[in-house]
This record gives structure tokens, sequence and C-alpha cells, in this order.
């Protein structure tokens, strides 16, 4: 099998059906541009769902006879607690200063002693930002007996778990679908192409091709359709992202893209071209020369 | 060369012959006649085995219909020349190309193909032709183009499905010209027509397909 002739078929596929490579290419491209938009829009709300669960932050407050040594040891008991990115001390002195920095008066002018206890900040790894995460760290924090509350915003947290289900929900049903269309669409379009080149396949059987030597310019040809599909659906996110107007959609500000995904949808588009040509291709190598 | 040992075949489920059996030596010229619809293209592509029998055997050359596989069909294939009434010319390759393109299909080297292409062109007296779109030609060159296709791998045997029934007399007659000249350079040939006019005028062995089943006749006169 002469691998040159095999190129020069696949390539000279696109010249000789210039019509229906172009239906061909224009379909991945607009598929990939509606699955494109959809994983951005979808990529950047769980980036975000990241970011509000990173926020969370756990107030710890201690007996306030506990001595530094104390508090150190307690520090590196909580740092090594799963789930826990961050543990910052909050002494006594410094809770007096935070309370006259927002309340604007020196608690020593009020009381004679100071009444804060010292406390410890924590924030945890956003995957950890979950209430069953959060019921699995709590009681390991309170296994100290210094501690004697623990403080955080479980309506936050709360909000944010069922948000994020929602929209888990929404985004993995309405990606199965919009990815089904694509691949429905683009098989079906691949189909199509092939359908116009039925009687070159029958005429290769006809003389003789070999399966492999039948299918292989095609399963190229629907590569790099989907490759060439893939790179447009590129240019044109990208040109879409520039134009858009940040006043109208005060959203796209927030968007974040990721290089990788760029290199994403000619590698998905090439895949699709190649898994929609081999479908194709071998209904029509199967069917009768006569057929 | 060509063996038919007795054979049932049907089409959408309706029995087409039975019992059919006959050779076919190297070097002959056999026409295969018959009414519409007696069998002659079903007969034709048990050869080329597109089509297997009911029941019996297709032998041609080492391969048998009762035990080829499905992978070794290409390479019968490429031992037989098949021309259609209805060309199948690719519409969007010259002659040379829609020549070269059965020679590529076997794995042939660059050079070997322009000199067999070149070789099998002059054969069918249409070199100048070579550059030409099927759509440029006449039915009777593009048939001819047919003609150098199937002969350009050397085939043991050649089958012609009804080679001149889109041609006109003047035509059709150069065309059989042309299928007895690839036959006295020894390439069988197994003919299906029922046009009984070039039949008499170029008398040959003659099989015909007649009430399901196949016998050798004589013309009379």
């Amino acid at each position: 099998m002469s691998m040159k002739y095999i190129l020069k078929e696949s390539i000279s596929g696109f010249r000789r059906a210039r019509l229906s490579s172009f239906v061909s290419v224009s379909t991945i491209m607009l598929s990939l541009v509606l699955l494109g938009t959809f994983l951005l829009l979808s990529l950047n709300a769980q980036r975000l769902v990241t970011e509000l669960r990173s926020r969370l932050e756990i107030d710890v407050f201690l007996d306030k006879t506990a001595t530094d040594a104390e508090l150190e040891g307690i520090k590196t008991f909580f740092s090594r607690i799963r789930g826990v990115s961050q543990v910052r001390l909050i002494s006594r002195e410094e809770a007096a200063s935070i309370f006259q920095k927002e309340f604007g008066e020196n608690i020593f002018e009020i009381l004679e002693s100071n009444p804060f206890p010292p406390s410890f900040k924590l924030n945890v790894f956003p995957e950890y930002g979950s209430l069953d995460s959060l019921d699995r760290i709590l009681p390991e924090l309170k296994k100290i007996q210094a501690v004697t509350d623990v403080e955080y915003n479980r309506q936050y947290i709360t909000a944010i778990d069922k948000n994020a289900k929602i929209l888990w929900m929404i985004s993995s049903g309405v990606g199965f679908i919009v990815a089904l269309a694509s691949i429905f669409l683009v098989s079906n379009t691949i189909r199509l192409t092939i359908y116009a080149k039925r009687f070159l396949i029958q005429t290769m059987k006809l003389v003789g091709a070999t399966t492999n030597f039948i299918r292989t310019p095609f399963l190229i040809e629907g590569f790099l359709q989907g490759l060439l599909g893939g790179v447009l659906a590129d240019l044109a996110l990208i040109g879409l992202f520039t134009l858009i107007d940040a006043n109208l959609f005060p959203i796209s500000r927030y968007l974040q893209i990721n290089p990788g995904f760029y290199l994403a949808l000619p590698g998905f588009g090439s895949l699709l071209g190649l898994v929609g040509s081999i479908i194709s291709v071998r209904k029509f190598i199967s069917m009768r020369i006569s057929e | 060369m060509l063996e038919f040992f007795d054979v049932q075949s049907s089409y959408d489920g309706r029995i087409v012959f039975e019992n059919v059996s006959f050779t076919v030596d190297k070097g002959e010229f056999i026409y295969l006649v018959g009414q519409s619809g007696t069998g002659k293209s079903t007969l034709l592509k048990l050869i080329y085995m597109d089509h297997f029998p009911d029941t019996g055997r297709v032998r041609f050359h080492e391969y048998s219909s009762d035990s080829i596989q499905k992978k070794e069909i290409p390479y019968l294939r490429r031992r037989l020349g098949v021309v259609f009434q209805d060309f199948k010319l690719l519409p969007d390759r010259d002659v040379f190309d829609n020549i070269a393109f059965a020679l590529h299909v076997t794995g042939a080297k660059r050079r070997d193909i322009q000199t067999k292409v070149l070789k099998v062109l002059s054969e069918v007296g249409l070199t100048h032709k070579k550059a030409s779109f099927p759509h440029e030609l006449s039915g009777g060159e593009q048939q001819r183009v047919v003609v150098a296709r199937a002969l350009v791998n050397d085939p043991y045997l050649l089958l012609a499905d009804e080679p001149t029934g889109n041609l006109d007399p003047e035509v059709a007659d150069d065309m059989m010209k042309l299928l007895l000249r690839i036959n006295a350079s020894g390439t069988a040939v197994l003919m299906a027509t029922h046009d009984y006019n070039i039949v008499r005028k170029y008398p040959r062995k003659i099989f015909q397909l007649k009430d399901k089943s196949i016998q050798e006749v004589v013309l009379k006169g």
C-alpha cells in the first residue's frame, strides 16, 4: 500500500469535493463553537464555585488561658488536619486591635481587661469547602480541649453546595445533549460526504482495493476536516471573546480561558472527524458493488 | 481457470438459477446470453464474489467461493477485469488517472504505472485522450477506457456485462473487435449480452441461461 498515494488521495479529497468538504468543515466548526462556548461557560461557572469555596473561613476560639506554647502545638495540630490549607493565629491583642479597627473604640477604655480570647482563622482547600467535608473537619477541631467555640458561615456553604449541585446537573445535562448533537450532526455530514463518493468506493472494490486502502484516505480526510474545523472554531471563539462588549455582558470580564482549551478543540474536532469517518465509511465498504 | 460446480443462486429470496455447472478455460471467448432477468449479471457477480452461491461452488484460479476469506476477495478481483454497461468511470479524474487508479490499488510503482497505463491506452487506441475527463469523451471512448482499466492488471479473465449495450451499432462493433483482439492476445473473455447480431457476426462458444439453468447452444445456419 503506497502511503504517498493514500496521502495524496486524502488531500485531493478536499479539492475534488469542495462543497461537501466545506459543509463538513463548517458543521464541525459550528458544533465545536457551540460545544466550546458551553464548555467555557460551564468551566468558568465551576471555577467561580471553587473560588467561593476557597473563601470559606472557620474561626476557632480558644480558652483565654492558653499559653503561647499550647497555641503553637494547636496550630501544628490544625495544620495537619486533612483539607486545611491555612491556619492563622489571631492573638488576644490582635483581636483587640481588629475590634478597634472595625468599631473605632478602644476596648481597654470600655473594659479594664482584654475580653477577647485567642483564636485561629482556618482556610480549607476548595475541594473541602462543602458541608460534607466540614462535618468531618469540625469534630477534629473540637478534639482540642482548649477550643471553646467554632464558627463558620453555614448558610454560605449550604447555598454554595445547593447551587453547585444545580449547576452540575444543568451543565452535565446540557453538555451531554450538546455533545450528542455535535456527534450526530458531524457524523451525518461526514456520511453525506462519503455517500457522494460511494461510486469511488464501489470502483475501488471492483478493481481489487483492500479495505484498508479504501478506508485510510477517508479517515485521514475526516481527521483533517475535524482538525481544520477545530482551528476555525478556535479562531471564531477568540474573535467572539475579543469582540464581546463587556458593558453589555459584564460576565465576560470574569471569563478565564485556559490555553489548553484552544488545543482541546482541534483535538476533539479531529477525533470527531475520525470517528465519524470510521462509522460512515464502514457502512459503504460493506455494501455490495451492485447496490 | 473458472469453474461453476452445481451452483444454485438466488437474489432477493428468488432462485435465479440452479444446477449450473460449466468451465471457462484459459484463452477462451464465451458469450453468456439470455433474456433479461435470467441471471447473467448475477452469474458474473458470483465470479467476482460480490454475491455467493446458495449451494455449489464457484472456483476461479486458486480461489473458491466455499473457502475464500473476505480479505482475499480484493486479490481475486485483481486477477479479473470487469467491464460494465454503465461505465463506472470516476468523473473527477482524467483518463490516465482512471486507469492508473487500478494499479495504485495494487501498490504498483510509479514508473511501472506510467508504462503500463500508456501501453494499455495504446491497445485501446486512446493515447491521445489520456488527459481528457470522462465527460469529454463519447460513450464508445468511455467504454474503451473501462476496458483499458480492466486490462491494466493483466487479468486472466475479462468479464464484460453488456459492454455494447449503450453503444451505437458501429461503435459496438469496434468494441467487439477490441474484445476479440484482447482475447487473441491470451486473455479469456466472458461476455454477457443479449445482442444476437453481435453473437451471429462474431461466433464463439455460447452459454445460454434459460429456465433457471444453463446450457451450451450452437447457432443455426
